[in-house]
């Protein structure tokens, strides 16, 4: 609503601006007992007009005794016009006349119509005028018309104004719109959340990353449901102090979905007041998953790239010492002849050697390119040699060794490289388990990225793995073991995602590890 | 167990002082060890060895060029030793001689069973080509001998050696190859 301060200026401005002198209320005071007698026969006038236009009748819902009660608004308003008394508490009054008008919808142009009609009749009735002399006629018409020209000014201003606040509240409502889609369709979390832990905005990506919707009732805190239990505490203090009414800008902690799958997130705060007439927090969250995943891809493969190097050239060298090696201690044997020490010593110092070979060979073989030998075999070929490839380290251990196939596991794989896999897993399971071992194959049909593919899950009886182990299994130098490289399961998973496979870890059957394997059937990759 | 008068090559010491003792304990006899390819071609020409064993990468002349040298001369069977395990030029040079490659680090026993193949590969080789009616080069008959190998070893169910020896003892001659079934 326009203010008072304001509508005083225009008004002295609209005056100015139509020439409105002192000179003018004293003449319309002068003219004012004149025309009073007519006014009645004016109004009746007036009304007898909106009669015949449809639009502008349109208005007048109440029948007689609304026109009756309208009749006697114009009376006052004509008496208010003619008091030569134009002060504050006038144009207060024409203006909230034009406010009415507004109110009603009644088109602006019959609010003209029916001004310009009331100005021919005034201005009929000086012309008319009897008693005036000619210069009185002119004086008075003048004064009238700046008089009538302000008012019709003043109603313009109302309407002027409708019209703003109705562009007004369409912009907002347009931004308002806008607002909410920018919103919804932002590729980061954003909420709003009330002192009590309660969810009163959440838009759709917070609904995707982490099921969060807005929720008035209050279950738990939404940082207790959402929030991974070790960044808790500092969630809740910046939370804290952003209800305070600091903004927090740029922290990281992790969400957690009801899959207890875990988000990384950078948060920032931002206190909000007046938001349902108390202070809340916008909270907007970008998830950085992928980015911390592209980061840690680009790190790998860094890593990846200088193992790799290095060791092509470390291995070549180290094959020419360690042949050096290998030359000097058999030369040795030859000199100690008999010497059953000795001899045990040397052949204690050979495996160390090739120990030392096939952990530059694991390094190459990760690290290095992969060429791929693929032809149609069954798999269980590969396990087998696997398995007998062991012999040496499952002699003098009690072992059991079963194979639990239901379907067919005919895969085009790489034969040596698939055999080295098995080899991996076996070896891991014989490290991890107490005697009497148990070690199983089970394979079942399954389908990957659309394809038949099979499932081969290789289960042991040993003491499992930890959350630690279940998250770095697969971390190329990750090891439990006093001895070995921590390279097998990372050249697993390298021989598995090269054949177009996946490797995972399952919940075993029994109370040990799993480790399945899925291969696509019989295609070549 | 054949004895054979072998030249050794290697740029280290160790290598050449151990191929030259424990050679002499497999019955062959080492008749020059040298420690670059220059030296190599200089002694096959004066000891006129029956096999050479070397290494590939050496100072002055390595492994393959003196070989290449000395195959200009005389057809001799060659076990190279090398640190790598794949050398391009070594397989272009095995598509017509005798060439039995061994990646270091190696024991005495894989030597031994390199050069009783290499010298028996070389054996049949020899005989198959004075057999050979013309126009049957090198290439050709290499490429049977590698054939017949590899089908003997399906067909006998018999490692390398084994077939090279199967092939021998029996004196299966080219035209029995040219036409052997193959299953």
């Amino acid at each position: 609503m326009i203010d008072y301060h304001t509508l005083m200026q225009r008004f002295y401005d609209l005056q100015k601006y139509v020439g409105w002198q002192p000179g003018d209320s004293e003449r319309i005071r002068e003219l004012a007992p004149h025309i009073r007698e007519h006014f009645p026969a004016i109004i009746d006038d007036f009304y007898l007009e909106i009669e015949r236009h449809p639009e502008a009748k349109r208005v007048i819902t109440g029948g007689q005794p609304q026109i009756d009660r309208l009749k006697s608004t114009l009376l006052l308003w004509l008496e208010d016009l003619f008091s030569g008394n134009y002060d504050a508490d006038y144009v207060a009054r024409h203006w909230r006349i034009g406010r009415r008008h507004v109110e009603i919808s009644l088109l602006q142009v019959y609010v003209f119509a029916a001004l310009s009609r009331l100005r021919q009749r005034l201005t009929d009735l000086v012309c008319h005028g009897t008693q005036f002399s000619w210069d009185e006629k002119a004086a008075f018409l003048a004064s009238l018309q700046r008089l009538l020209d302000i008012d019709a000014a003043l109603i313009q201003s109302a309407y002027d104004e409708e019209l703003l606040s109705q562009q007004q509240a369409y912009e907002r409502l347009r931004s308002d719109t806008l607002f909410r889609n920018v919103v919804d369709s932002a590729g980061c979390i954003m909420l709003i959340v009330r002192r009590n832990g309660t969810i009163a905005f959440a838009n759709a990506f917070a609904d995707k990353v982490a099921h969060i919707v807005a929720n008035d009732q209050i279950a738990d805190h939404f940082v207790n449901q959402f929030v991974v239990i070790e960044d808790r505490e500092k969630f809740t203090a910046k939370l804290q102090r952003s209800l305070a009414g600091e903004t927090v800008q740029d922290f990281e902690a992790c969400l957690m979905n009801q899959l207890e799958q875990h988000h990384p997130i950078l948060w920032n705060f931002r206190p909000l007041e007046n938001y349902e007439e108390e202070l809340v927090v916008l909270i907007v969250g970008q998830d950085i998953s992928t980015l911390h995943q592209a980061q840690s891809q680009a790190l790998q493969a860094e890593r990846l790239a200088i193992i790799g190097r290095m060791s092509a050239g470390l291995a070549h060298e180290a094959r020419n010492t360690l042949q050096r090696m290998q030359a000097c201690s058999e030369m040795l044997e030859f000199e100690v002849g008999s010497n059953r020490e000795a001899l045990d010593l040397l052949k204690r110092m050979q495996t160390a050697q090739d120990e030392l070979l096939s952990m530059f060979e694991d390094v190459k073989g990760y690290a290095g390119p992969v060429k791929l030998d693929l032809a149609l075999h069954d798999v269980r070929d590969a396990w087998r040699e696997a398995w007998q490839l062991l012999q040496r380290e499952r002699r003098e251990r009690d072992v059991t060794f079963t194979e639990h196939v239901v379907c067919d596991v005919s895969c085009y794989i790489d034969r040596f490289r698939m055999t080295q896999l098995f080899r991996n897993l076996f070896e891991n399971s014989l490290a991890a388990c107490s005697d009497p071992v148990e070690i199983s194959v089970h394979c079942e049909p399954t389908s990957l990225h659309g394809q038949p593919a099979v499932q081969i899950s290789v289960c042991d009886n040993g003491p499992g793995l930890n959350a630690e182990q279940r998250q770095r299994i697969f971390e190329p130098f990750y090891t439990t073991r006093t001895r070995g490289t921590g390279l097998g399961m990372a050249i697993a998973q390298r021989i598995v995602e090269t054949h177009g496979g996946t490797i995972s870890l399952g919940n075993s059957r029994q109370r040990g590890a799993e480790i399945i394997v899925t291969l696509l059937l019989r295609t070549s990759v | 167990m054949v004895a054979l008068r072998i030249a050794i090559a290697d740029d280290e010491r160790d290598m050449r002082d151990y191929l030259a003792r424990s050679l002499p304990r497999l019955g062959h006899e080492v008749v020059a060890a040298v420690e670059n390819g220059r030296q190599l071609v200089q002694a096959f020409e004066t000891q006129h060895p029956e096999l050479v064993i070397t290494d590939v990468l050496m100072p002055e002349l390595d492994g393959i060029d003196a070989v290449q040298q000395i195959w200009q001369q005389s057809e001799l069977p060659i076990v190279f030793l090398s640190a790598s395990q794949h050398n391009e030029r070594l397989k272009s040079a095995n598509a017509e001689h005798v060439i039995v490659s061994l990646q270091k680090p190696i024991r005495l026993p894989v030597l031994s069973r390199a050069i009783e193949i290499a010298h028996g590969k070389y054996l049949l080789q020899t005989r198959w080509l004075a057999a050979g009616v013309a126009g049957d080069d090198a290439r050709t008959i290499h490429e049977l001998l590698e054939s017949a190998i590899s089908m003997m070893q399906q067909q006998e169910t018999l490692d390398e050696l084994g077939a090279i020896q199967f092939l021998e003892a029996k004196q299966i001659s080219l035209d029995a190859i040219r036409h052997w079934p193959t299953t």
